[in-house]
């Protein structure tokens, strides 16, 4: 029995919206469902994105910082984020951002970069100050790294569950959107920040997890192509994990593409000694060693 | 201040606890130093959090023991 989920912004069940779908035509569909934070975002006024390029976007468009770019207000917006985007602690941002300002002189740095970052922003409202913590309204702002949590709780929920046609129609949809979002990890182009590296490594580490359980999903389903595109992004994200190569390596056996199976295991072999200094996994090796059985043609390429 | 340092197993070699690959990612510049054992891990860290230390001061950790022996020769 799978449970009964409620998005945001719907008020009928995820499940009857999945079952409802099939009578819709294809582009029907795919419109209508492809991509559920995008369908939360509609009448959101300002979208922050943090995995991967940091950009925000107000009312469609993107908002241009030239070269003065506020630096502060923005530092401001990444740390709130950073720290969950709800009832941040004003004396943690303030100590965490400017160590060296205490006191008073820390309350009116904090008043003042609050104060532009809400005219940056152009709503006061996104952000909302209350006993001493700071928020961003989620009925004004969407944040990527929210849309990425609450997939993961939609697949977490269907996953073990999944057996019928629709479930699998269902994760086909969330793995997807998962790729999409998670363009490349947390402000991946800023200079890494201490206080950024918490939530980063907890969304990297979400994310490869939840990579190899939809992989080995779509394995079992036979969906090849699916299984292939889940460890692929997770080699995008880190060539050094050898579950991936293995896997994909499976994949492509599975499907008689030994030149690609080939391809991923040279990848493999070489990255592997070159930055860890370290020769495949005897496990990786016997993956090979199968590919090379079944097509020894490919030994020579 | 304090200092983040990030460290990646990559690899675990159940029947040798010892062997273990990975690397030891430094917050705030894009040093990424790579470890084949604990051994190598622990000497990794030790850098990494006494560099002050052994810049500024007097013997570099490594060198320690090579400057121990000279002393020992010259008594």
């Amino acid at each position: 029995m799978i449970p009964q989920l409620y998005l945001p912004g719907f008020e009928v069940p995820f499940r009857q919206l999945a079952n409802e779908s099939g009578s819709q035509s294809d582009s029907q569909e795919y419109r209508y469902h492809h991509d559920w934070s995008s369908d939360v975002q509609e009448g959101m006024p300002l979208k922050i994105y943090t995995m991967g390029r940091f950009a925000l976007v107000r009312d469609g468009e993107a908002i241009e910082f030239g070269r003065k770019a506020p630096r502060r207000a923005l530092e401001l917006l990444k740390a709130i984020i950073a720290m969950g985007g709800r009832d941040v602690s004003q004396e943690n941002l303030t100590s965490m951002l400017w160590p060296d300002s205490e006191g008073d002189a820390a309350h009116r740095i904090f008043d003042t970069t609050l104060h532009r970052l809400r005219k940056l922003i152009g709503y006061e409202q996104a952000l909302v100050m209350r006993d001493g913590r700071v928020s961003l309204d989620n009925r004004n702002c969407w944040v990527d790294v929210w849309a990425f949590e609450r997939i993961l709780g939609e697949i977490s929920a269907v996953l073990p569950y999944a057996s019928r046609k629709d479930d699998f129609r269902i994760l086909g949809r969330l793995t997807k959107n998962l790729q999409r979002l998670y363009q490349n990890h947390f402000l991946h182009s800023e200079d890494l920040a201490n206080w950024s590296v918490s939530l980063r490594e907890r969304l990297r580490s979400k994310f490869i997890h939840q990579l190899v359980e939809l992989g080995l999903f779509w394995e079992r389903a036979g969906d090849w192509s699916m299984a292939i595109s889940c460890y692929q992004k997770g080699l995008d994200v880190d060539d050094l994990i050898e579950t991936f190569h293995q896997h994909l390596m499976v994949c492509y056996l599975q499907t008689g593409r030994y030149s690609e199976g080939m391809a991923v295991y040279r990848h493999c072999r070489q990255v592997l000694s070159v930055v860890l200094g370290i020769k495949p996994a005897p496990e990786t090796e016997q993956i090979y060693q199968t590919m090379i059985r079944r097509n020894p043609l490919i030994s020579t390429g | 201040m304090f200092e983040s340092h990030v460290v990646r197993i990559y690899r675990r070699n159940e029947e040798k606890p010892g062997e273990v690959a990975g690397l030891v990612e430094s917050i705030g510049n894009e040093k990424k130093l790579p470890f084949k054992n604990y051994a190598g891990l622990v000497s990794i860290m030790r850098e990494l959090i006494y560099k002050d230390e052994i810049h500024d001061t007097v013997v570099p950790l490594r060198e320690a023991g090579k400057d121990s022996k000279k002393k020992s020769n010259a008594l």
